[in-house]
């Protein structure tokens, strides 16, 4: 990523918990966040794709993370939200188990090689941030949204 | 100033290529009735214009070349130079030179084109000996680049009034100016002369405003003048000069500052405001034959701009319906009536959307009879080419996306549709083929037909191509109706495979515009008979965003069927299916319909205890398919909304729509689907 080549910059995330873990993205990739709503599912789409909501006259896809990442989630409840990102050309709502803060930390703050296992793919991963002693995963959306993918999940 | 001249390069490339289309559908005029004045007149003005543009945004290649060839159309009008072939050839060869050139500016790729070798050709048509140059720049008023080496006492031989006398004040010190600049009455991309003035004056001085706004300027909001006030050193005299650089610009004068925005009376001076400052410059562009340009009161809208028109009236649309389910639910009388009005307003309101996004096809037939022309010749056939219902319109997203499918189905017609001349003597039809391309209204659809007085589809050949591709089995049939032919030409493997195309003539990317013609919504058709030619008609919906749909449950899930390729919806037993080759089968008015469970088609669990259930038939051309589903919910008007990139590639959807009730419903594209 082009912020490695760059002295500390302050980098703005959105962090949300999933599963068992606490996971971040761009605040610069986040469109919005909303309340989880009834959403129509899309037949013949990859299992991870709930489906399609209404955002405003635009019609976007929804997909469950946890399934994405494929990773346990947390059940659906009043914390539940939709992250709206928006990486590349694509604009798609990821269902997150809460979302807690959005957090300032420093680009140098970002291991983008991270040692440390998780239970997501390393693929997924643009690095770890530590933080006050928590371990919270920044998520590479490019490649969680990639068409590439989607093309290999016979599309 | 944060305008930005990228902005006037596009509306410059959409300007020059609609004047290389006039031009090039003259020209074919002009080939078939040679000396025709009105032809030349039309030839000769947008030439004119295209040189003025190409002038002011400096785009030298273009100026020069469209210079030269204006001399040579000069010739053509004075019946110095005959319009022979070679010379018709010549322009057509320059125009081409034009558009190529117009497209390197389009794609910015720094590419060159070398005009030389036409200029050379063009000015030996024009017994390039004298330059009239010169003689051209005078007859036709300033122009463009040539502007600089005009001078003072030329234009007022033209009958600009002189303003010489009138700067007075010295330079110097820093005050308000306030100036109106009077543009020439012919000028093209007004808005470019104002960003130019503008840039101008940003550079000697500080603009504080104008009259008319920014905005309305940048829109061409104006007639032929406006003000504007800057803070500056300069001279009134030095301002002018810089200003009368400008091309196409044809007047400048000081206001007194303070003054507002009427027109003003100078001291000392008679004149009158500044529509009535110039008549000369209108004057000058009277050439012999030419009227007054016909000035439509039009304004140009980025296509986005009403897209998201189109777009904001869908939601309201899905709101009022909301409303009326809100109002009925709680049988409020007067809130009713209100909606009933609403619906009454909204209604209008979207068939006036609708008719500023409708385009004349002519917007994609104009270039056509150059295409079949250059295509006949290339190919020495002899072909009359003659369109109908040019001003028929559809919308302009149909209208371009069908554009390369009408290419086609016109050279197909060009290449395999018409015979050489010999071989139609011999069949003892006349030399000259014919091509007709008409666009019909037919209440719903827009009917758009290329039909070729060939030597039709050969079915036999087809039938045997198709049986040699395992298309068709030996043992079926061997009569084809039209519609079977047409289905196995635009069969992909089939129709690629180079003996048939060879064989039949027809063929080599039919799918394609088949399935280009069907993701519209629309149909393909075909009528052939042997000897006689061929017709292929496109029938396509006036317009996309809004269409009538079927809305059906099943297993709780909506989705909506759009309309058009819907035939008839029919209550069946499930003791009348029937099983042909293990394909469930219906009969229905004594035809077999195979029958499709949307449930199934869309993974659903299906339900099969139910006795009885509804089915739509849908024609899917040339199909006809039964599909059963658990509810018929009832037609109803829905707006397309597309998938986002990230769905595109699953098949099966058109789109999605937002229901009353605010659920999201897929629309079905039953093509794909069943396919």
């Amino acid at each position: 990523m082009a912020e490695e080549a760059r002295a500390a910059e302050e980098m703005q995330l959105v962090v949300f918990g999933l599963g068992r873990e606490e996971f971040a993205v761009e605040v610069t990739q986040v469109r919005e966040i909303i309340r989880m709503e009834e959403i129509t599912r899309m037949p013949k789409s990859p299992h991870f794709v709930e489906g399609i909501i209404n955002l405003r006259g635009q019609i976007i896809a929804v997909i469950d993370l946890a399934k994405r990442l494929n990773i346990p989630s947390g059940e659906r409840g009043p914390e539940t939200r939709i992250i709206v990102v928006e990486a590349g050309e694509v604009k798609v709502g990821m269902i997150v188990d809460s979302v807690s803060e959005v957090l300032r930390v420093s680009s140098e703050a970002v291991e983008p090689n991270p040692s440390l296992a998780s239970d997501v793919s390393a693929a997924f991963l643009q690095g770890v941030v530590k933080h006050d002693n928590r371990l919270i995963i920044l998520l590479d959306l490019t490649k969680i949204l990639s068409l590439e993918e989607m093309a290999g999940l016979g599309f | 100033m944060d305008m930005d001249v990228s902005q006037y390069k596009e509306l410059f490339i959409n300007e020059a290529q609609e004047h290389l289309e006039a031009l090039n559908q003259a020209m074919v005029e002009l080939e078939k009735d040679p000396g025709n004045p009105d032809v030349l007149t039309e030839i000769f003005r947008s030439a004119h214009t295209l040189k003025g543009m190409s002038a002011t945004m400096g785009f030298d290649q273009l100026t020069e070349l469209t210079h030269e060839m204006e001399n040579v159309l000069d010739g053509l009008r004075s019946g110095d130079i005959e319009a022979s072939t070679e010379i018709v050839d010549l322009l057509f060869g320059c125009l081409d030179l034009l558009g190529s050139i117009v497209a390197a500016i389009a794609e910015e790729s720094g590419r060159t084109v070398d005009t030389q070798p036409v200029i050379q050709a063009l000015r030996e048509a024009y017994g390039g000996g004298k330059p009239p140059f010169e003689v051209a720049v005078r007859r036709e008023g300033p122009v463009g680049a040539l502007r600089p080496t005009i001078t003072r006492g030329e234009k007022e031989e033209e009958g600009t009034a002189p303003e010489e006398k009138k700067a007075e004040t010295p330079a110097g010190k820093e005050r308000e100016v306030r100036l109106r600049v009077t543009l020439d009455r012919d000028c093209a991309l007004k808005s470019v002369r104002v960003f130019m003035v503008f840039k101008k004056l940003s550079r000697v001085g500080k603009i504080t405003g104008s009259q008319p706004s920014m905005e309305d300027l940048e829109d061409e909001k104006f007639e032929r003048s406006f003000d504007v006030s800057l803070i500056t050193t300069e001279s009134e005299d030095s301002l002018r000069r810089d200003l009368m650089t400008i091309a196409e610009v044809s007047d400048v004068e000081f206001l007194a500052v303070g003054e507002e925005v009427a027109p003003v009376v100078m001291e000392g001076e008679t004149r009158e405001g500044p529509e009535a400052a110039a008549p000369g410059s209108g004057t000058e562009f009277d050439r012999p034959g030419v009227g007054a340009p016909v000035r439509t009161q039009s304004v140009r809208v980025n296509i986005a701009r009403l897209d998201n028109l189109m777009n904001l009236i869908g939601e309201l649309v899905i709101n009022r319906t909301r409303l009326q389910e809100i109002a009925s639910s709680y049988n409020i009388p007067e809130l009713k009536e209100a909606l009933a009005q609403t619906a009454r307003l909204t209604a209008d309101l979207q068939d006036e959307v609708m008719k500023t996004r409708m385009v004349p096809v002519d917007h994609v037939f104009n270039r056509f009879p150059r295409m079949v022309r250059d295509l006949a010749k290339s190919r020495g056939k002899e072909i009359d080419f003659t369109m109908e219902g040019r001003d028929i319109e559809l919308d302009r997203t149909i209208l371009d996306e069908i554009s390369d499918p009408l290419m086609h189905l016109l050279r197909n017609a060009v290449d395999h549709g018409i015979d050489s001349p010999e071989e139609r003597e011999a069949r003892g039809k006349p030399r000259r083929g014919s091509i007709r391309l008409a666009a019909r209204r037919d209440r719903n659809y827009v009917s758009i037909e290329v039909t070729d007085d060939g030597q039709g589809v050969d079915e036999r050949k087809v039938y045997e191509a198709a049986v040699r591709a395992g298309l068709v089995s030996p043992e079926e049939k061997k009569s084809l109706s039209d519609e079977e032919l047409l289905r196995l030409l635009t069969t992909p493997g089939f129709s690629t495979a180079q003996e048939v195309s060879g064989i039949s003539g027809r063929g080599v990317g039919l799918d394609v515009v088949r399935s280009k013609v069907e993701s519209l919504g629309g149909m393909l058709v075909m009528q052939t008979s042997k000897g006689e030619g061929t017709t292929f008609a496109m029938k396509l919906p006036l317009t996309l965003a809004i269409i009538q749909a079927l809305l059906v449950k099943v297993q709780g899930e909506t989705y909506a069927i759009p309309l058009g390729t819907v035939s008839e919806t029919a209550v069946i037993s499930s003791h009348e299916i029937r099983y042909v080759s293990n394909q469930e089968v219906i009969f229905l008015r004594n035809e077999t319909l195979p029958l499709l469970r949307l449930a199934s088609c869309l993974g659903l669990p299906e339900d099969d205890g139910r006795g009885t259930f509804p089915v739509v038939v849908v024609e899917v051309s040339p199909r006809t398919v039964a599909i059963a589903v658990d509810e018929l919910l009832g037609q109803q008007e829905i707006v397309i909304t597309s998938l986002d990139r990230f769905l595109k590639g699953i098949r099966g959807f058109g789109g999605a729509t937002i229901l009353g009730t605010g659920e999201v419903a897929l629309i079905l594209d039953i093509p794909s689907l069943i396919s």
